[in-house]
């Protein structure tokens, strides 16, 4: 009986595991908290300058039309049952369970931005109940929905922290909701790889909204505060620089491609969704750099628009997609605008377009 | 016997292995009545939720690829047996080589039930 996971040499490290430098944590730590108290110096200015958007409605005034979340929080108690019981309800206050505030906290931040920045009313935009389930399995090292909850595991304490710990995966697993009410993009191939895309895209903007980071400001990377201090990677994937998340000596380096040119042809994972979306993601961090601002303003609304147009099916490929945000920018903005221009010039570098 | 499971996918789209060689009487007795009752040629062409992992499972020459949440019933079986034998293994090789901390690779079962 032999078992390949863990060949002498992987074994060799992980015996230094516990004794390696916690510095690559404390660095970004660090950037982070330079990068907050930049933007917290330059906020007020730059928000004084900004010219309004008739399609953004203030928070006040989306508060006062009535839209307001409706979250069910519940607890698997570590077992693989769903929904599990009942823990938080909406108007409820903190529980003591660290991973249910997270959960609901996070459902809240991201009813927000799809609140305030498109006027969505929840995921089936006739607000619906948002729904979690926390402490899913044992040891779980994996968030995931069902087509009706967000489950999320505790992670393994080694690798993984619990998965309600970084905003972005809440933003993510709850745009694979909506998701769901629009697109339906089947979960397979390229149209897997964009349904995976455009959850890594609004969970960075969930992100964006709630800490007020433009984005030159934002970090751009999906599962941020995820990993252990054990773990050198600031997340699992960045849509500024796909590939470059992480890279540790037992997890390895993030696989993703930024670009056609390295798009990956596999069978794994239902054809490298999870891998492919580096395309398409970093077509969207250009725009929104091109475009600069916040992100979920201009670049933002495009991509909402193509994912609740018309245009975009199930199996729409990367190619078709592309095509659909050109018609979401020149419908808002109009066939000679800097938005159409910008949307073209994102595609044509990450080599979907010609 | 070469057992072996494949996982990938999930949220955070990382790769594991897992497999065992296994020979008789261990095989016949207590592996192959799982492997037979498993329906390696009618498996269900079941999307899969957006984030659950995908399986690659085979023994011997028989492969199936399916869904975290159609790996129940005998296919659980199997994948718990397989992934509890490659830990027992791995515990034998971290007890006899340089101490490692346990359960840094010790996965989760899979599969919703
Ligand atoms: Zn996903």
């Amino acid at each position: 009986m032999f078992c390949s996971i863990v060949p002498p040499y992987l074994l060799r490290r992980l015996a230094q595991l516990d004794d390696r430098s916690l510095l690559p944590v404390a660095e970004a730590a660090q950037r982070a908290l330079t990068r907050d108290a930049a933007m917290r110096r330059n906020r007020n200015v730059k928000r004084a300058q900004m010219p309004a958007l008739p399609t953004l409605l203030p928070s006040q005034r989306i508060r006062a039309t009535g839209l307001n979340p409706t979250r069910q929080i519940n607890d698997a108690q570590n077992m693989e049952r769903l929904p599990g019981i009942r823990v938080r309800s909406e108007g409820d206050g903190p529980v003591e369970d660290v991973a249910v505030n997270e959960a609901y906290d996070g459902l809240g931040s991201t009813f927000e931005l799809f609140a305030d920045a498109y006027q969505r009313n929840a995921l089936d935009g006739r607000g619906g109940i948002l729904r979690a389930t926390v402490h899913y399995g044992e040891d779980y090292d994996n968030a995931f929905w069902n087509g009706t909850r967000m489950v999320f595991g505790d992670g393994d304490g080694r690798v993984f922290q619990r998965f309600t710990k970084s905003l972005s995966v809440i933003g993510h697993e709850l745009t694979h909701g909506i998701t769901q009410h629009t697109t339906n993009l089947v979960y397979q191939g390229q149209p897997g790889a964009l349904n995976e895309s455009i959850s890594d895209v609004f969970a960075a903007l969930v992100e964006q909204y709630k800490l007020g980071h433009s984005a030159e400001h934002a970090s751009w990377v999906i599962g941020e505060g995820l990993f252990t201090d054990q773990v050198s990677g600031d997340g699992l994937r960045s849509l500024k620089a796909p590939g470059t998340a992480y890279d540790d000596d037992v997890l390895g380096k993030d696989p993703q491609p930024a670009t056609m040119a390295d798009y990956i042809d596999t069978t794994d994972d239902n054809g490298g969704v999870h891998l492919n979306s580096g395309i398409p993601n970093h077509a969207f961090y250009r725009l929104a750099s091109i475009l600069g601002g916040n992100a979920w303003e201009r670049a933002g609304l495009i991509w909402y628009d193509t994912i609740t147009g018309t245009e975009v099916v199930a199996d729409t490929d990367f190619a078709g997609f592309a095509a659909a945000t050109e018609s979401a920018a020149e419908s808002r903005y109009g066939k000679d605008s800097e938005e159409l221009k910008a949307v073209t010039a994102a595609w044509t570098e990450v080599g979907v377009l010609e | 016997m070469r057992i072996s499971v494949k996982r990938t996918g999930g949220f955070a789209g990382l790769t594991r292995r897992w497999a065992v060689e296994v020979g008789q009487p261990e095989l016949r007795d207590e592996w192959l009545p799982i492997i037979e009752s498993c329906p390696w040629d009618d498996v269900p062409q079941t999307q899969n939720q957006p984030d659950r992992y995908m399986y690659r499972i085979s023994a011997g020459e028989r492969e199936a690829s399916l869904p975290e949440q159609d790996v129940t019933g005998p296919w659980r079986q199997l994948v718990d047996r397989t992934l509890e034998s490659a830990r027992q293994e791995e515990g034998r090789r971290a007890e006899s080589g340089p101490k490692g901390p346990e359960g840094f690779l010790r996965d989760t079962d899979p599969g919703e039930r």
